[in-house]
């Protein structure tokens, strides 16, 4: 009789864990994608119609970024007051789903229902880095993109007391010793590391990356000196750049704050400035264009929020806003961009 | 003087006790039950925060954050499956004691011994943070590379059935733990395609799996009315005083997990496996360890508390969290307008002692909500079968769901799960080394990878520099003694 049970519950497992396998990965992905998902999938068949009712329940934002993290923190931002101009007065709740470089969550949301209860934050490396290596489904322009909110510089910091003051004298440095200096970055896909790979590129000269999990351990390893440089961004060694521990040389994006006024841009190197970690607000790909403008409405109008205005400033960002056509674009043409830079170090074919 | 005036009028005010009762009793339904981890839980309270007075939610967070990772232990010892992966060292003794009809006493120790761990990381946060924070930076590459040596040493030590079953095991753990993109190289491994395994095996996944479904399986196979048969219960408390013998043991397991907690990118897990490595080295009843032995208990529950206070230090000093609960608790801080890092001390010394603290009080009002919650506990082992294996399974597909919100983390715990009920039947009874294995595998390859960077290839980098190569040796003697004692 034990035996029985113990067969009987090991066999109902493995099936459960089969039809789970079988159901889990379709695109159409109606399943466990989303928490506060209702049997609502008539959503999609009702808007058809001009005059569409949405949102009629929660908004989950999904974040393939750590809790804590700056996209993440973005999104929470926006959760905060992002009601106030959308209709209905519904929740807006904060999902993270991380690893794999962001893939996981990036996915996820490629494959929720297209009803706009689902919609993604992301920085640019996931659609326009990521989809190069050609390991995922999506690529830059499978998504139906909402909005660009913000743009994180991406800068190149070196210890207060090295020997370079300039990333002139950086560059100096590595044509006379090739491979020798070394530049901590986040993630091999992560925007500073192109970037960077893309100054060389140009400039013709090798520095070796030390690629770790994240910019909180790129900092660690910079303030201990294990690499002569940090790479990433400008937020996260804000603080030591203030108390005089370190000097930001280079600023590889467009966006300039107070602390780093001073840094080389990639422009005044006669480049184009390739560095910016954008952050912005996806949807599913074919969502109703009915509830992509409701979304991209909110969005622009929720840029001049004042609460939302304060948490930038907490965080240490700007707010950069692009429309959708307009943040496509940009996804697009960085994609390409990229696709050369990752050509010359031989990443891809 | 002024600045402690006003530190204790923020903390003796009713909304920093009631802040501080809350948070520990969120954190300790959260810790309890399998799945839902300690950063679940502090997550879950951060949007509360927002609207708070800073210091008030800060101290939310960090109380959450204690009574979580203690609570952990409270599931472990009573129904054989960690709360979090923290608890999965006083697991082996834990429910051995439960069986001896033991839990009050294995709770009180497990109780007392976190407080006495995270007490102890709380007065270093207070005195010493800015030095260890430093110390900890001089942590690169190759040091972590050993760290994670010393760790996987750790197999050998709880392998009790024979090294080579231990070392299967591990090999097959660490296997399991390149499944996903390689972080240093980019290179897909083992993904076939699924964008959900880009992201490797979960190790809480694979704990819920190992350790809580397959015990359910285990208790469907034998039968019984309930977990605990009916041996005479002893419901003897363990209070404070009688904690006398057990001080040394715990003061070096609280040396061990602050030194672990303030090293950044490491884990309370990881200090409890390494406490109760060392203590049963040098007990003199190692024979006990893993059959109920109490001392092996206080050693890994002082330990995984002892991560708490440390892994404040480089959050707070430096703006860098110790582990993946403070880097939440950094989001945290940074919406509320605070720059953790060298600044924060000195702009908001208020901010800062009220926290330093703030931590100390959270610990004794732990201790107070779980002495009243201790004798309810322990009583779960009372309830019939019928009752405990449906509940708990439960609530592992719920906690597995919660890591990432993600139906994928379940198939992982429901795979394990099986796996940790076929692998006993054939001779593997401890499957501890495992998890090890799969916590550890990233941390020694990924930075083996990168001291293999910054060396141009060199092996000698792990031996020249002094720091990893003390390390290295303290891992090389401690597999060595671990063999010695076989013969």
């Amino acid at each position: 009789m034990k035996r029985r049970s113990v067969g009987a519950a090991v066999v109902l497992t493995i099936v459960l864990g089969f039809g789970l396998l079988g159901c889990g990965n379709s695109n159409t992905g109606t399943e466990g994608s989303s928490a506060n998902k209702e049997t609502e999938t008539t959503s999609s068949a009702e808007t058809t119609s001009n005059s569409v009712n949405y949102p009629k329940k929660d908004i989950e934002i999904v974040v393939p970024y750590a809790a804590g993290g700056s996209t993440d923190m973005v999104a929470r931002a926006f959760a905060q007051v992002l009601s106030n101009y959308l209709p209905n007065n519904v929740n807006i709740a904060v999902v993270n789903v991380t690893g794999g470089n962001n893939i996981v969550g990036t996915q996820e949301v490629y494959s929720a229902n297209p009803d706009g209860y689902t919609i993604g934050c992301i920085a640019a490396a996931p659609l326009s880095i990521v989809p190069l290596y050609g390991e995922t489904e999506f690529t830059h322009d499978s998504f139906e993109t909402i909005a660009q909110v913000t743009s994180i510089a991406q800068v190149l910091a070196v210890s207060a007391n090295s020997e370079w003051n300039t990333i002139e004298d950086v560059i100096t440095y590595a044509k006379e010793n090739p491979n020798a200096f070394t530049y901590g970055v986040g993630g091999k896909t992560n925007v500073s590391n192109l970037a960077l790979s893309y100054l060389m590129m140009q400039e013709g000269v090798q520095m070796k990356s030390v690629v770790y999990n994240g910019n909180s351990e790129v900092l660690t390893a910079f303030l201990g000196g294990h690499v002569n440089a940090y790479t990433g961004a400008a937020t996260d060694i804000k603080e030591y750049v203030e108390s005089g521990e370190a000097k930001i040389l280079l600023n590889m994006g467009s966006v300039v704050e107070d602390f780093y006024a001073d840094a080389t841009t990639m422009e005044d190197l006669g480049y184009e400035s390739v560095g910016d970690a954008y952050t912005g607000f996806i949807a599913p790909p074919d969502t109703p264009d009915e509830i992509m403008e409701i979304l991209e409405t909110a969005f622009e109008k929720a840029m001049e929020d004042e609460t939302l205005l304060a948490t930038y400033a907490n965080i240490g960002i700007q707010p950069v806003f692009l429309n959708r056509a307009e943040f496509q674009e940009l996804i697009s043409q960085t994609f390409e961009r990229n696709k050369e830079v990752l050509k010359y170090l031989g990443e891809i074919e | 003087m002024d600045i402690i005036v006003s530190v204790l009028q923020n903390l003796f005010s009713l909304q920093a006790l009631l802040v501080l009762v809350l948070g520990s009793a969120v954190g300790m339904v959260v810790g309890t039950i399998p799945g839902l981890s300690a950063s679940m839980g502090v997550a879950l309270m951060l949007p509360f925060t927002f609207g708070m007075e800073a210091s008030y939610g800060v101290l939310l967070l960090v109380s959450v954050y204690c009574s979580s990772i203690y609570s952990g232990s409270i599931s472990a010892i009573l129904i054989n499956t960690p709360g979090t992966s923290a608890s999965a060292a006083s697991m082996m003794d834990g429910f051995s004691l439960t069986k001896q009809g033991k839990a009050r006493q294995a709770l009180d120790i497990s109780l007392n011994a976190s407080i006495f761990g995270g007490i102890f990381s709380g007065v270093l946060l207070l005195l010493l943070a800015p030095q260890i924070a430093k110390a900890a930076l001089t942590f690169g590459p190759p040091e972590y590379f050993a760290l994670g040596v010393l760790g996987l040493s750790i197999i050998a030590g709880v392998s009790d059935e024979g090294l080579l079953k231990g070392l299967i095991l591990g090999g097959f753990g660490f296997l399991i733990s390149t499944i996903g993109i390689d972080p240093v190289s980019g290179i897909y491994r083992y993904t076939f395609g699924n964008s959900n395994l880009t992201a490797g095996i979960d190790s809480v996944s694979a704990m819920i799996g190992l350790f809580a479904i397959s015990e359910m399986f285990n208790q469907l196979e034998i039968g019984a009315k309930r977990m605990v048969q009916a041996v005479k219960v002893d419901n003897e408390g363990i209070g404070m005083r009688k904690m006398k013998p057990y001080v040394p043991t715990m003061l070096k397991s609280s040396v061990i997990g602050s030194i672990i907690g303030a090293i950044p990118g490491t884990g309370s897990a990881i200090a409890a496996f390494m406490a109760y490595r060392q203590a049963k080295a040098s007990s003199k009843h190692p024979e006990e360890y893993g059959k109920g032995s109490l001392e092996a208990l206080s050693a890994a529950e002082s330990a995984k508390n002892a991560v708490t206070g440390s892994a404040m230090i480089p959050m707070m000093t430096l703006g860098i969290p110790g582990d993946a609960v403070t880097a939440i608790m950094l989001g945290g801080f940074t919406i509320q307008g605070l720059a953790p890092g060298p600044q924060l001390f000195e702009k908001s010394p208020i901010l800062v002692y009220t926290i330093m603290i703030g931590f100390l009080l959270a610990n004794i009002v732990m201790m107070l909500e779980a002495r009243v919650a201790i004798k309810a506990f322990s009583k779960i082992s009372n309830i019939s079968n019928h009752y405990m294996i449906p509940i708990v399974m439960a609530c592992c597909v719920v906690g597995a769901f919660a890591i990432n919100n993600n139906l994928f983390a379940v198939k992982i715990a429901l795979i394990f799960g099986v796996m940790g009920y076929i692998l006993p039947k054939l001779g593997f009874k401890n499957l501890v080394p495992i998890l090890i294995a799969l916590i550890l595998g990233p941390i020694v390859e990924q930075n083996f990878s990168r001291s293999l960077v910054l060396s141009d290839g060199g092996f000698g980098i792990f031996f020249t520099r002094p720091l990893s190569l003390i390390i290295l040796l303290i891992a090389a003697g401690s597999i060595l003694l671990g063999l010695r004692k076989k013969k």
